[in-house]
């Protein structure tokens, strides 16, 4: 058996992180770390968008309420973005809705946005983690939560 | 001269230029002024101006919102009678270009006060109200059971009470003289508190509130910024986002998508706490948005028709992102 199959047989905890990555940098990011064979933990869903320019606030919001405990969002560095001048636009939405969903009632810890290039494999590798430990660390959103 | 005499004055000289004019005019009591469309001379007598005319006629403007119901015609002039509250949402209007200047006219009103009827509600029984008289910072209530004096502070809208914009921003006729703006200091205050209770209470009284939701969508047709329609995500089947269910989820998530629909639009006209059946402090969420788009972006919606709404436009480097 492999490490990964092993790793998902383990994993008792049912939590649920759905990860939104740009085409062009951080999905790259993350395949570079899987081609690298550095190990991602397995709680989380990854969604490919074309930029971060295209997540339309709701898509987090839906996430959280269709039961994921955590969103994370990651794209180009700021002036990398290729088609400019997306990931400026999802800065703005995105840093708002963290401060909308903490008042809705859920954490905004539980939902994070990062940069992350297609050369960083080993940035993502530790993100992820990091960010899935903070999620254990909360635990499920509450059933009322949603 | 009174204010409503130059308002009604104004209505006379305007009313060849336009289709119609609206205002307020009484309602089946005197709390309930009801918007008021005239298109003939005759019918000028009837306007009234007090306390209670509080709805917000940037309302009948965005165009998506008129063609269903077949009430207006195709490129027909129109005036309005406008509130400085109201003046921010026609400049959000503008902004986003869904209504042009030349097709109405506004005639501005300084309005000093507005009623809550829900904050009334709780101080007199107010179903069989007689008179309401209000003198200096006091209020003299009639009804038939009893006689009341309440203090003004306690029966205004919150957004009255911190009033920044009492004089319409933008109007073609000012109706009489300006009045002094109140400070905005402890506006916020509803907020801030929400914001330092703990998640688990934020859920409950959440919870709590959108169970009372009947998903009447009264909140989003009373909202000048809400002029979706028919594409409106709370009722398309494609995309569905949302159920049509009655569920507490689904009826939060309606509320959460509405009010971030309107981040760094909304004037914060109190529109949809006033017309919400069952109570909801909507308003609250509005609230919040604005608070932090004024506190990223340093923005208010609705203030400079020149400026370019936060969500729509970004900077290279922002101030007060990390």
């Amino acid at each position: 058996m492999s490490d990964i199959q092993k790793d998902i047989q383990n994993n008792d905890s049912n939590i649920k992180i759905i990860a939104f990555l740009c085409n062009w940098c951080s999905y790259g990011g993350a395949d570079t770390a899987g081609t690298s064979r550095l190990k991602q933990p397995s709680e989380v869903r990854i969604i490919r968008i074309p930029c971060t320019g295209r997540v339309n606030p709701l898509f987090p919001m839906k996430a959280f309420i269709d039961g994921a405990d955590g969103v994370l969002i990651s794209g180009c560095h700021p002036n990398d973005c290729h088609y400019i001048e997306g990931n400026f636009y999802a800065r703005r939405r995105l840093e708002v809705l963290k401060y909308f969903i903490d008042f809705m009632g859920i954490e905004k810890e539980r939902f994070d946005y990062q940069w992350v290039s297609a050369s960083e494999g080993q940035r993502w590798q530790q993100l992820i983690i990091d960010f899935v430990e903070r999620i254990k660390k909360l635990g499920p959103i509450g059933k009322c939560e949603t | 001269m009174d204010r409503l005499d130059i308002l009604k004055e104004k209505v006379k000289e305007i009313l060849p230029e336009v289709d119609f004019v609206i205002g307020y005019s009484k309602g089946f009591d005197i709390l309930h002024p009801s918007p008021y469309f005239v298109s003939e001379e005759r019918q000028i007598r009837n306007l009234i101006w007090d306390e209670f005319c509080i709805n917000n006629f940037a309302n009948y403007l965005p165009p998506p919102k008129r063609v269903p119901n077949g009430l207006f015609k195709q490129d027909e002039k129109i005036g309005l009678v406008v509130k400085g509250c109201d003046s921010r949402s026609i400049i959000q209007l503008l902004q986003e270009e869904i209504i042009f200047r030349d097709t109405f006219i506004i005639l501005g009103m300084p309005c000093e006060m507005k009623i809550d009827l829900k904050k009334l509600r709780e101080k007199i029984d107010i179903d069989y109200i007689q008179s309401f008289n209000v003198s200096g910072d006091k209020a003299e209530v009639k009804t038939l059971l009893e006689k009341k004096t309440i203090n003004l502070d306690e029966i205004l809208y919150d957004k009255c009470l911190y009033c920044k914009y009492p004089n319409p921003l933008i109007y073609d006729y000012l109706i009489g003289d300006k009045v002094n703006p109140r400070s905005r200091e402890g506006f916020y205050k509803d907020v801030d508190e929400f914001e330092m209770i703990s998640n688990e209470e934020k859920i409950s009284c959440w919870e709590k509130e959108f169970d009372r939701c009947i998903r009447c969508y009264a909140c989003r047709e009373a909202c000048p910024n809400c002029y979706c329609q028919y594409q409106c995500i709370a009722q398309t089947r494609r995309p569905h986002w949302i159920s049509q269910s009655t569920e507490t989820i689904d009826k939060k998530f309606f509320q959460m998508f509405r009010a971030f629909h309107n981040a760094g639009r909304c004037t914060d006209c109190g529109e949809c706490d006033r017309v919400c059946p069952v109570g909801i402090p909507i308003s609250k969420i509005m609230k919040k948005l604005t608070k932090e788009v004024l506190r990223l972006f340093n923005y208010e919606a609705g203030v400079d028709e020149k400026l370019i709404p936060p969500l729509m436009t970004y900077k290279r480097e922002e101030d007060n992102i990390g």
